[in-house]
């Protein structure tokens, strides 16, 4: 296992009470360990995660997609520009 | 144009009249300014949309918009936006300015310009922008109405 962190923002930012949440994961690191992950650390995330994208190196990623333990990843809630 | 320290802008060009202008701004928009910035002789159609913030929404009274947005990963989303336009839609120029922070009713949160040789093309790119960026840009609205209440704000509410 090693420890990765993970960006929060808007809501989920505001759901975790902070800008980064460290979790737990296994290597090969892929996309869905992490949102398993993120709903173990801070099940109050757990309602809003099915609704998220996740953002590795400012590129979204599908579920399967592997992930180097030293990319910059973020969670990304629906979104409302515009 | 009033720019911030946290400004995230970038430019790109591909061939003579051809270019991408994106923005992410901490104050107000400078429409006016943005205006005179397109232009091109051979283009005969400019299509501006300009998004503001809504004072009512069904019986609710808003009294402004916060926006947060991944700066980075927004800035490369909306260059990607405005790429895919340009070559679906047969544009010279795109602009796309977006207000971060509070935007207060009436005042614009977002600017996107563009031109191309016929009215058709850029009828349509407007809409197509819009909707591509409601999905895909990482860019989140928080609204604060008039009783204090806070809510983040999803694309369906739109």
């Amino acid at each position: 296992m090693i420890k990765v962190q993970v960006q929060m923002f808007a809501g989920a930012k505001q759901i975790a009470g902070c800008d980064v949440v460290e979790i737990e994961v296994r290597q090969p690191i892929q996309a869905h360990a992490v949102f398993d992950a993120l709903g173990r650390t801070v099940p109050a995330l757990h309602s809003l995660i099915p609704s998220c994208r996740l953002a590795v190196d400012n590129r979204y990623v599908v579920d399967q997609a592997i992930i180097d333990d030293d990319s910059v990843i973020a969670l990304i809630p629906p979104v409302s520009g515009g | 144009m009033n720019r911030e320290p946290n400004d995230s802008r970038q430019e790109s060009f591909d061939r003579p009249g051809h270019w991408r202008h994106i923005e992410l701004v901490d104050g107000p928009i400078d429409i006016a300014a943005l205006t005179t910035r397109l232009g091109d002789p051979d283009v005969g159609a400019h299509g501006w949309f300009i998004g503001v913030t809504r004072r009512t929404t069904d019986q609710r009274i808003t009294e402004t918009l916060c926006y947060e947005a991944h700066r980075e990963m927004a800035v490369s989303e909306l260059q990607r936006l405005a790429e895919q336009a340009a070559e679906k839609f047969s544009l010279r120029q795109v602009i796309i300015v977006h207000r971060l922070g509070p935007v207060p009713v009436g005042q614009a949160s977002i600017v996107v310009g563009c031109c191309s040789p016929h009215r058709v093309e850029t009828f349509a790119a407007l809409p197509w922008m819009m909707d591509v960026l409601k999905q895909d840009v990482p860019i989140w609205k928080q609204e604060t109405y008039v009783d204090g209440s806070q809510q983040w704000v999803h694309p369906t509410d739109d």
